[in-house]
């Protein structure tokens, strides 16, 4: 069964665990990896980073043709998650979209991270984040 | 190193072909490129390799021998390229190291995909269990960001 791959990826799907690079800075998200993507270090040194729940839409396509148990329209968006403390480089993560109005989508949204289940993998629900456009705070 | 040149190429119209097998794509394209080489061609003798791009979504050209088969080009060393988008580039990029290297004089590079005789075709991978870039994400999507991000960012328009 699918299992050990849930569980290999268990922190960066449920608490957004991410990766810099000590040579470049580079932050690697969900791959916990030993060479760097960017800068070629190999090995590499990587300490955890956790990032934060609020980030930047920088592209977006929006899929009307899906497999038949998969909702449609699914919007799909590269989303830049800046680490939690502010410092260094975001993370550049392919997110599903949720709950999100799609004439309001565009390069430049900001969407926030929404902890759900994402299927079901026939034994139990897998659970990640996908991303919304923040919900207006009413005055 | 050698020169490599190309001397005929050929294709078939794409579309919807249901009355035609994998097989069919194959052989209308080789037919297709048989006839335009510029000072004609014997294939089964002078051809001396063959690179064949596939993922074979329709499950029914797995290996070379799909291009024998295809096209009768038996006995003719054939290596299947699968590389995703770049697959047909790739096995032209094999073939042209072949011929520069002197390994052989003559390759064919040919290529088909059969993309709707599963109803799925290239969406079929939108239902990976898999977390990230996985569950719910295909292929054309990857390609629509792109074309997105540069619409916004260098006022491209969609025509």
């Amino acid at each position: 069964m699918s299992g050990p791959r849930y569980h290999r990826t268990r922190e960066q799907d449920q608490r957004l665990l991410a990766f810099k690079c000590q040579s470049c800075g580079y932050v690697s998200f969900p791959d916990e990896k030993r060479t760097c993507k960017r800068c070629g270090d190999a090995p590499a040194t990587f300490e955890e980073v956790q990032l934060a729940e609020r980030g930047e839409i920088k592209t977006f396509v929006v899929q009307e043709y899906l497999p038949d148990d998969i909702e449609v329209p699914q919007p799909l968006a590269i989303v830049d998650l800046p680490q939690e403390d502010g410092s260094g480089e975001s993370a550049r993560v392919y997110g599903l979209l949720t709950e999100t109005d799609l004439d309001e989508l565009s390069v430049g949204t900001e969407v926030v991270a929404r902890f759900c289940e994402l299927f079901d993998d026939g034994e139990r629900p897998i659970n990640s984040f996908k991303f919304s456009a923040p919900r207006e705070v009413k005055r | 190193m050698t020169d490599a040149h190309v001397v005929g190429s050929g294709i078939i119209d794409f579309g919807e072909k249901y009355e035609w097998s994998f097989d069919d794509l194959l052989e209308g394209a080789y037919l297709d490129l048989v006839e335009s080489v510029d000072h004609g061609i014997n294939s089964t003798a002078d051809i001396d390799s063959i690179w064949y791009g596939t993922l074979d979504i329709a499950n029914e050209g797995s290996s070379g021998a799909s291009v024998a088969h295809a096209t009768g080009l038996f006995e003719k060393p054939a290596t299947q390229i699968v590389n995703a988008c770049a697959t047909g580039s790739d096995a032209f990029r094999n073939a042209v190291q072949a011929v520069k290297a002197g390994d052989i004089e003559v390759a064919l590079v040919i290529g088909a995909e059969k993309m709707l005789d599963s109803t799925e075709g290239l969406i079929g991978g939108a239902a990976l269990e898999r977390v990230w870039r996985g569950r719910g994400v295909t292929m054309p999507a990857f390609f629509g960001m792109r074309a997105t991000r540069h619409m916004d960012q260098y006022e491209t328009t969609r025509e």
